[in-house]
């Protein structure tokens, strides 16, 4: 198999995990609108669900992916991100017993949906042999956010979608995931996003806690 | 006459559904976990007639509980229960 990191060594690949039909339509809606900000910046971009995962069940851990590359992508035929730069937890029990960090690229910037401080998410994190690939932990409470918006199970087929794209919590987390990763400008998200004040909302209330080879805030200057 | 396949699991794919299938552990699925108050618990065993997934155990000597491994924090029991005695708690006040 070819990786698709020597085929497009500047994409940069974003995972969003999030839990089965309850929060789907959410981590969905993160990788399209970074894709789709990603796209109206003149990039090159793919998003989609994995279904390795069978995401239909209720609760369980599933993934939705998002590429952005200043070249036209040659992965084609690979349909799961096994390479992430960017690792967002749509929901914060996913912190815990799940091995997101497997396959993360050096630097990579993990963002998690908590209204908990980031410190206090540590105890949790796994692998750890792979926290010195991690550059920064970012929480925002996006549920707080989103708490006007009904989630409908509208769209987790696919096939119809009555929620406008990023209308509830996952604007929030994208806004964060852009702001903490910087794989995309703000102004671009704000566009491609049904509800701004969430995205706005996101970007200026990340709580961003950095990485120095695996230790925490062991580095001067905050990224 | 027919030929009888002795060898075959019943149901084919669980050996027997009264033990832990190992290969299907949902636990991690769970946000919420169900936190029992003996107490309050009358052992009426509602909650261990409608768990699906058979993951309230019940013994007469300790009463309710949970088999983690499996549950995956459905709230089921906690909606059932009679008396309240059932509490769903964020995972994440838990450290294991």
């Amino acid at each position: 198999m070819t990786l698709s990191v020597e085929i497009d060594p500047n994409m940069v690949e974003i995972t969003v995990w999030t839990r089965g039909v309850t929060l789907a339509k959410e981590a969905r809606d993160v990788a399209t609108l970074l894709a789709a900000a990603g796209a109206s910046e003149g990039k090159y971009t793919q998003s989609f669900d994995n279904y390795v995962d069978l995401p239909d069940r209720i609760g369980v851990a599933c993934k939705s992916y998002a590429r952005i590359s200043p070249e036209p992508i040659q992965t084609f035929y690979e349909y799961e991100n096994g390479h992430h730069d960017v690792i967002v937890l749509a929901e914060e029990t996913l912190i815990k017993g799940q091995r997101y960090l497997d396959g993360a690229k050096p630097e990579c910037v993990v963002v998690v949906n908590s209204a908990r401080d980031p410190e206090a998410l540590l105890k949790w994190f796994e692998p750890k042999e792979s926290l010195p690939l991690v550059k920064a932990l970012a929480c925002i409470d996006a549920n707080s956010f989103g708490a006007g918006v009904t989630l409908t199970f509208d769209g987790t087929e696919g096939a119809s979608d009555d929620t406008k794209i990023g209308a509830g919590v996952g604007a929030a987390v994208a806004g964060a995931a852009a702001k903490a990763s910087g794989c995309v400008k703000l102004e671009s998200l704000l566009a491609a996003a049904d509800n701004k004040k969430a995205v706005q909302a996101g970007w200026d209330q990340v709580r961003v806690l950095p990485f120095c080879d695996g230790k925490p805030n062991a580095c001067e200057t905050p990224s | 006459m027919a030929k009888s396949y002795p060898e075959v699991p019943f149901a084919a794919i669980v050996p027997c559904p009264t033990v832990e299938n190992d290969k299907m552990v949902t636990g991690n699925w769970r946000s919420v976990r169900p936190v029992v108050d003996m107490e309050a618990c009358t052992s009426c065993k509602l909650c261990w007639l409608l768990c699906p997934d058979a993951s309230v155990v019940y013994d007469e000597a300790e009463g309710i509980s949970f088999n983690l491994k499996y549950c995956k924090g459905c709230g089921i029991c906690s909606s059932v229960c009679p008396v309240d005695a059932i509490r769903d708690v964020p995972e994440l006040d838990f450290i294991d």
